[in-house]
C-alpha cells in the first residue's frame, strides 16, 4: 500500500456522480475539526493506560518469578481480589497484549 | 524510517509526546472520516480519541515496516461500525420523527440554498446506503483511496471494493432519482 499524503483529494478523475459525492461529503466534513480537549483527554487517558499496563506488567512478572509452590490461588484470591476481580484481570492482561491469549 | 515509524518507536518506548505528534498528524483526517461516516461530531470526536487510545494500546504490535494510516482507518472503520449498528437499534424512528417535525423548506428561490439542498439530498441517500457501501464511498470519495488501498484497510479482495462501490453508485443514483421526481433539479449522471 502506498504510503502517499492522506490529506492529498481531487487526485482521481471523477464523473458528476462522483464530483457531487465528493463535494456532499466534504460541505459535511471540511468545517468541522474535534474540539482542543479531545487532545488533553486522549492524552490523560494514554498516561493512565500506561501506569496500569506497567503495574500489570511489574505485578505479572513477580507472579510468574515466583515458585509454583508459593503460588496458592486460593489464598491469592481470597485475600487480594475477589473471584470476579480475579477474572477481570486475567482479561485485562490479555487485552493489554501483557498475557498471551494461548496461555488460558 | 518514516516519520511515523520514528515517532511509533517512541511511543513504544512509553513517550506519549510521540502520541501527541500523531494524534495532531491525523486527527483531522481520522475525524472526518468518522464524522462522514456517522454524521455525528460527539461520536466522531469519542472515535477520533478511542482509535488513538488503541493505538497506544496495541502499539507493540504496529509493524513500523508499513505505513500507519491504513491501521489508523481499519480501526476507524470498526469503531464506527459499532457505533451505528448500536445506535440503529433504537433511533431510526426517533430520527425520522424529528425530520418531520423541523424538515428543510421544500422551496426557497436563492440559489445557494438550492445548492445546499441538493448536497443535503446527497448526504441523506449516502446515509440510506448499507454500511458497507457507505465506508467504501467515504474512502473512496472523501479519502481519494484507491480501491486497492481500501480492500487492504477493510480486509477483503478488490473485487469486493468495486463490488461495493458500483452497487453504491447505483444506489445512490437511485436514491436521488427517488427523491427529486418532477422537481427542477435533474440527476443525469454519467
Amino acid at each position: 500500500m502506498s504510503s502517499r499524503n492522506l490529506n492529498s483529494r481531487h487526485q482521481k478523475p471523477l464523473d458528476n456522480l462522483g464530483l457531487l459525492i465528493r463535494e456532499s461529503l466534504l460541505s459535511r466534513t471540511a468545517f468541522h475539526r474535534p474540539v482542543p480537549g479531545v487532545r488533553r483527554r486522549l492524552l490523560l487517558r494514554a498516561a493512565e493506560q500506561q501506569r496500569r499496563r506497567q503495574w500489570l506488567r511489574h505485578w505479572l512478572m513477580a507472579l510468574l518469578a515466583a515458585p509454583p509452590s508459593e503460588f496458592r490461588v486460593d489464598d491469592w484470591q481470597q485475600t487480594v481480589w475477589s473471584r470476579l476481580a480475579y477474572f477481570e484481570l486475567q482479561r485485562n492482561l490479555i487485552f493489554a497484549g501483557v498475557l498471551p491469549y494461548k496461555l488460558y | 524510517m518514516s516519520e511515523d515509524a520514528h515517532l511509533i518507536q517512541r511511543l513504544q518506548a512509553g513517550d506519549l509526546e510521540a502520541l501527541g505528534t500523531l494524534y495532531d498528524r491525523y486527527r483531522l483526517t481520522i475525524y472526518r472520516t468518522a464524522l462522514a461516516i456517522t454524521r455525528d461530531t460527539d461520536a466522531a470526536e469519542d472515535i477520533l480519541q478511542e482509535a488513538f487510545l488503541r493505538l497506544h494500546a496495541y502499539v507493540d504490535r504496529v509493524d513500523t515496516s508499513l505505513p500507519l494510516a491504513p491501521w489508523l482507518y481499519r480501526i476507524t472503520v470498526n469503531l464506527s461500525y459499532t457505533w451505528v449498528t448500536r445506535r440503529n437499534r433504537w433511533r431510526a424512528s426517533l430520527e425520522d420523527f424529528i425530520d418531520q417535525l423541523i424538515g428543510p423548506v421544500k422551496y426557497h428561490p436563492e440559489p445557494i440554498v438550492e445548492r445546499n439542498e441538493e448536497l443535503r439530498v446527497v448526504q441523506k441517500a449516502i446515509d440510506a446506503l448499507a454500511f458497507s457501501q457507505r465506508v467504501v464511498i467515504v474512502l473512496y470519495y472523501l479519502n481519494d483511496l484507491s480501491l486497492q488501498e481500501i480492500a487492504d484497510i477493510l480486509g477483503c479482495p478488490v473485487g469486493t471494493v468495486k463490488s461495493r462501490l458500483h452497487y453504491g453508485r447505483e444506489n445512490l443514483r437511485r436514491l436521488l432519482s427517488e427523491s427529486a421526481p418532477g422537481s427542477e433539479v435533474q440527476y443525469e449522471f454519467t
